[in-house]
C-alpha cells in the first residue's frame, strides 16, 4: 500500500467514527434538547420516551467520540496537538458538556425517590445536551474558516472573540439543529399515537429551521471560507450537497405525509450527506489551510499497524453492536423498556 | 500556583478520581458473575438478589467511570499536547485498541443491565463474560501506554530530535508492561472484593445479619482473600522490574540517597534533600538489597548517582510507596483470619472486630491503589516519557489552566457527592421496600 493510500484510509476511518458519533450520539444529544423543550399535555410522556430511547445505548454511542480522539492522536498526532491547543476553550466546553450530560442522565435514572434532585439533574442533562453539539459545531466552523494559526513550532490559541463570529456561531447552531432533527426523527419510530405526532411536529420544525440555517451558513461560508464553500458547491462536495438537499426535502415530505417507514433512513442519509460533503470539502487539510492530513500523519509503519488493529477490532465490534441495537432498538415502541418497568 | 503546577495537579486529581471507578469497573463484573453463577447453579434467590442489586449500583459507578475517563482522554491532549504529538505516533496502537475494548465493555454492560428478564438466564449470564474481558483488555491497553512512559522503546530519536524507525509492537510490549499490568489487574480485583465485603460488614454491624448480608460478605472476602497473596507476588515482581529499569525511581521510593552495599529498607521517615538523609523512619537491615537483587549484600544505587535536577520529589514518592507496602501487607490479614475462622472458629466471622477490620479494608485498598499510582507517576518526574521527554516540555501553550482546574475540581466533587448520595439512597430504598413487604430480604 502506498503511503497516500494509508493516509486516506486512516482519514476515512476518522470520518466513519465521526459519522457514527454524529448519527448515534447526535440523536442522544437531540433527545436532551427535546427534554428541555418538552411542552404540552404530554410533556411527561415525551420525557419518558426520550429517557427510554437513550437509556440502553447512550454509553455505547458516546464511545464513538473516544474512538475519534484515539484515531486522531494515533494516526494524526500533529493535527491532534494543533486542535487541542488552538481550540482549547471550546473543547473545554465540549468536555464539560459531555461529562455533565452523561452523569446527570445516569444519576437521574436512579433517583426516582428524590423528585427535587431529579428535576435539577434533568435541567443539567438537557442544557449540557445543547452545549456539547453547539461547541463541537463551533470547532468545526473555526477549523474550516482557517482560524487556527501556527506560531513558531506550535500553534496559537484561537481567541474567544474569533470564535464568536457569525460563521462559527452558525455552524454551532447547525450542529444543535442536526441533533434535534435526528432525535425527533428517531423518536417517531419509538413512540406511537399522539406522542408520535408530537415528535413528528418537532422533526418538521427542526428540519425547516435546519434548511434556513444551512442556507445562511452557506452565504457566510462563501465569505469567510471561500475555498471550502467552492469545494462544497462546485467541486468535490457538490454531489454530497445535492444529495443532502434531496434527502432533506425527502425527509420533510415523508414526515408531512406520515410515511414513517421512510423517515429514519432519509434522516440518517441527510446527516451523512452533510457531514461527508463537509469533510470532502475540507480535504486534504486537517487544519485549513496550514496542515494537511498527509503532513499530520504518523509514520507509515504506525498507520499500517493501526489499520490492521482497526480491521480486527471491527470484526469484533460489528456483531456486538448489531446485538445491542437488535435488542434495544427493534423498532417497536417498547424496545427500550426494562422488564421491571413493563411489569 | 504556576500554570504547569495547575496542570499537573489537574492531571493527577483526574486520574486519582478515575482510578476509583476504573477499579470497580474491572472488578464488579467478576463479583457479578460469581453471584449470578451461584444463582444459576443453586437456584437460590439470595444470589439473584445480590446480582440484581450490584448491577444497579454498577450502572451508576460505571457511568462516573465513563465520564471521568472521557475527561482524561481530552485532558491528555488539552494539557499535554506535545506529549501526545510525540507519543501518539509511537504508542497510539494500544490507545486505539483500547477504544474497541471500551465498545465491548459498554455494549455488554448495556445488555447486562437492561437485559434482565429480556434474555434467558443463561444468555444473560454469558453476556457477563465479554464485560469482564472487556475490562481486562482496556486495563491492558491503557497500562501498555503508561508502562511505555516508564520504559519507552520502539523508536529512534535522530540527531534532529525527530522520531524515526517506529515499531509500534515493540513500543507496546515494553519491559514494564507485564509487571505493571498484573499488579494493576489484581489490585483492582482485590480492591473490589474488599469493597463488597466492607459494604456487607457494615450492614452486619448495623444489625442486618441475614443470609443476604452473609453471602454478600462471603463473596467479596473470598475474591479479596484468595487474590491478595497473588497481589503481593506481583508487587515483588514490579519492584524488581523497577530496580532494573528505573533505578533512580527505586532509590527515591526507598529514600536511599547514597549508593550502599547491603542496603537497608527504610520504612517511613522524611527524606531530606539538604542533608541527604532520612529523618526518623524504621530501618530494616539488608532488606532492600535482598528484595531488589535477592542478595543481602548487593549494592543498590542511591539518588546521588543522578543530577539533582532529575530527581523526583523524594518525600512524596517515599511516603506514598511506604504507605502502599505497609497497608498492602496488612491487607493479607482479613483473608488469613477469615480462612482460619471459617475452618476453626466460625463465630469469629460475625464478631465486631472482624467486621470492623473488613470495613477498614476497603479504604485501605483504595489508598494502596492511589499511593501506588503516586509512586509510579510522581516517581517518574521530571519526565513524562522516562529519560526522553520532560513534563515541562510537553505542556500546552494555551493559557487559563488555573480557572479550568478550579471548575473541574468542582465537577469532580459534585460527581463524588451525588454519586455517593444516589448509591446510599439506592440501598435505603431497597430496605424500605423490604420493610413494606414489596421485596424479600433473601432466604
Ligand atoms: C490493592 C492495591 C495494591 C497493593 C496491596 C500493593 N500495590 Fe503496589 N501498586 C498498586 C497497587 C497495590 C497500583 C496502584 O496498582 C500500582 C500503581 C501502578 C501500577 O501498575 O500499580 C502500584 C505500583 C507499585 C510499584 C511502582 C511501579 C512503577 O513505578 O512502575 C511498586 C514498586 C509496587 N507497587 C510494589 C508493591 C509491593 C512490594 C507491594 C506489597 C506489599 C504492593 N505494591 C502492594
Ligand atoms: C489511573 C491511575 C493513575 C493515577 C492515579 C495517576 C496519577 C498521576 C499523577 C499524580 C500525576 C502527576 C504527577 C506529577 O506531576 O507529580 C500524573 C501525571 C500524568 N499521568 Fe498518570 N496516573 C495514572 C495512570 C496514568 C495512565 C494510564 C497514563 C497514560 C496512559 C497516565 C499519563 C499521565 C500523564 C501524561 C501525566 C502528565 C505528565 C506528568 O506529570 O508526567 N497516567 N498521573
Ligand atoms: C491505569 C489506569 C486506568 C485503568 C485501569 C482504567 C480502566 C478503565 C475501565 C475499567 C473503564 C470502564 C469504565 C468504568 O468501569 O467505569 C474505563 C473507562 C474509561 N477510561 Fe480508563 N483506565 C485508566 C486510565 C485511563 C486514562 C489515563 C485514560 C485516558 C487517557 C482513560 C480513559 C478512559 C475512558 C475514555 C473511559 C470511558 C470509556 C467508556 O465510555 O466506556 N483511562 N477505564
Amino acid at each position: 500500500m502506498t503511503d497516500q493510500t494509508l493516509v486516506l484510509l486512516a482519514a476515512l476511518s476518522l470520518l466513519v467514527g465521526l459519522s457514527a458519533y454524529a448519527v448515534l450520539a447526535g440523536a442522544d444529544f437531540g433527545g436532551g434538547v427535546w427534554d428541555l423543550f418538552a411542552r404540552g399535555p404530554r410533556r411527561a410522556d415525551q420525557r419518558a420516551a426520550i429517557e427510554r430511547a437513550i437509556g440502553p445505548v447512550w454509553e455505547v454511542n458516546h464511545v464513538w467520540i473516544i474512538f475519534v480522539i484515539v484515531v486522531l492522536f494515533t494516526a494524526f498526532p500533529k493535527a491532534f496537538a494543533a486542535l487541542c491547543i488552538g481550540l482549547f476553550a471550546p473543547l473545554t466546553f465540549v468536555l464539560l458538556g459531555i461529562v455533565l450530560r452523561g452523569s446527570a442522565f445516569a444519576f437521574r435514572a436512579h433517583s426516582e425517590d428524590q423528585p427535587q434532585l431529579q428535576r435539577w439533574l434533568g435541567v443539567a442533562f438537557s442544557i449540557s445536551s445543547l452545549v456539547t453539539p453547539f461547541a463541537l459545531g463551533l470547532c468545526a466552523g473555526a477549523v474550516a474558516s482557517g482560524a487556527l494559526e501556527p506560531v513558531g513550532d506550535g500553534w496559537a490559541t484561537v481567541p474567544v472573540a474569533e470564535l464568536l463570529r457569525p460563521f462559527p456561531l452558525v455552524t454551532g447552531l447547525l450542529a444543535v439543529l442536526i441533533c434535534s432533527y435526528l432525535a425527533a426523527v428517531f423518536l417517531t419510530r419509538e413512540t406511537d399515537g399522539d406522542l408520535r405526532d408530537d415528535f413528528r411536529r418537532r422533526a418538521l420544525v427542526a428540519g425547516c429551521a435546519l434548511a434556513v440555517v444551512a442556507a445562511v451558513g452557506l452565504v457566510l461560508e462563501a465569505d469567510v471560507a471561500p475555498e471550502h464553500a467552492d469545494a462544497l458547491l462546485t467541486g468535490r462536495g457538490l454531489p454530497f450537497a445535492l444529495a443532502a438537499a434531496a434527502f432533506g426535502a425527502g425527509g420533510l415530505a415523508a414526515l408531512a405525509a406520515r410515511a414513517y417507514r421512510w423517515v429514519r433512513p432519509l434522516g440518517v442519509a441527510f446527516v451523512l450527506a452533510i457531514l461527508w460533503g463537509w469533510a470532502v470539502a475540507q480535504w486534504p487539510y486537517a487544519v485549513t489551510p496550514h496542515l494537511t492530513f498527509a503532513d499530520a500523519a504518523s509514520s507509515p509503519s504506525m498507520l499500517r499497524v493501526y489499520l490492521v488493529c482497526l480491521a480486527i477490532g471491527g470484526v469484533i465490534l460489528v456483531p456486538a453492536l448489531w446485538l445491542l441495537f437488535r435488542l434495544f432498538k427493534g423498532g417497536h415502541p417498547e424496545a427500550g423498556r426494562r422488564a421491571e418497568d413493563r411489569a | 500556583m504556576s500554570e504547569l503546577m495547575a496542570a499537573r495537579a489537574q492531571m493527577g486529581s483526574s486520574l486519582a478520581f478515575h482510578i476509583i471507578f476504573a477499579v470497580l469497573g474491572i472488578g464488579m463484573p467478576l463479583v457479578l458473575l460469581i453471584a449470578e453463577g451461584l444463582w444459576l447453579r443453586t437456584g437460590r434467590d439470595v444470589y439473584y438478589r445480590l446480582a440484581r442489586t450490584w448491577s444497579r449500583a454498577f450502572a451508576v459507578t460505571f457511568a462516573i467511570g465513563a465520564v471521568s475517563g472521557t475527561m482524561l482522554s481530552f485532558e491528555i491532549g488539552l494539557l499535554w499536547p506535545r506529549f501526545m504529538e510525540f507519543a501518539g505516533g509511537i504508542i497510539g496502537m494500544p490507545f486505539s485498541l483500547e477504544g474497541f475494548a471500551f465498545f465491548i465493555e459498554g455494549i455488554f454492560l448495556s445488555i447486562y443491565l437492561y437485559g434482565w428478564g429480556r434474555l434467558s438466564a443463561r444468555a444473560h449470564f454469558l453476556c457477563g463474560f465479554p464485560l469482564l474481558l472487556g475490562g481486562f483488555a482496556s486495563t491492558f491497553f491503557i497500562i501498555a501506554a503508561n508502562s511505555w512512559m516508564n520504559t519507552p522503546q520502539g523508536f529512534v530519536l535522530n540527531a534532529a530530535g525527530e522520531v524515526v524507525d517506529v515499531d509500534p509492537i515493540a513500543a507496546m510490549f515494553n519491559p514494564a508492561l507485564f509487571t505493571q499490568y498484573t499488579h494493576m489487574l489484581f489490585a483492582a480485583l482485590v480492591t473490589t472484593g474488599f469493597s463488597v465485603a466492607a459494604v456487607y460488614a457494615w450492614g452486619m454491624l448495623k444489625g442486618r445479619r441475614d443470609e443476604y448480608h452473609r453471602k454478600g460478605l462471603a463473596i467479596g472476602l473470598a475474591v479479596a482473600g484468595i487474590l491478595m497473596p497473588v497481589q503481593l507476588v506481583t508487587g515483588d515482581l514490579i519492584a524488581v522490574q523497577v530496580t532494573q529499569n528505573q533505578p533512580l525511581k527505586l532509590a527515591t521510593m526507598e529514600g536511599l540517597f547514597q549508593t550502599t552495599a547491603g542496603a537497608p529498607m527504610t520504612l517511613f521517615g522524611i527524606p531530606d534533600e539538604e542533608t541527604r538523609t532520612v529523618k526518623g523512619g524504621i530501618e530494616i537491615p539488608y532488606l532492600l538489597s535482598l528484595l531488589a537483587y535477592n542478595d543481602p549484600t548487593a549494592t543498590v544505587q542511591g539518588m546521588e548517582e543522578w543530577p539533582e535536577e532529575d530527581w523526583p520529589n523524594p518525600v512524596l514518592v517515599h511516603l506514598a510507596y511506604d504507605t502502599m507496602i505497609t497497608l498492602g501487607s496488612a491487607l493479607l490479614l482479613p483473608g488469613l483470619v477469615g480462612l482460619y475462622a471459617w475452618r476453626r472458629r466460625p463465630h469469629w466471622l460475625g464478631s465486631r472486630p472482624f467486621l470492623w477490620g473488613l470495613v477498614a479494608s476497603a479504604p485501605a485498598a483504595f489508598i494502596c491503589v492511589e499511593t501506588g499510582w503516586i509512586t509510579t507517576e510522581s516517581g517518574r518526574q521530571p519526565w513524562v516519557v522516562y529519560e526522553v521527554l520532560r513534563t515541562e516540555d510537553s505542556f500546552t501553550t494555551a493559557t487559563g489552566i488555573l480557572p479550568w482546574f478550579v471548575v473541574f475540581s468542582g465537577v469532580y466533587i459534585l460527581l463524588a457527592v451525588l454519586g455517593s448520595l444516589i448509591l446510599i439512597r439506592m440501598a435505603r430504598r431497597r430496605r424500605a421496600r423490604i420493610a413494606a413487604g414489596l421485596e424479600v430480604a433473601g432466604d
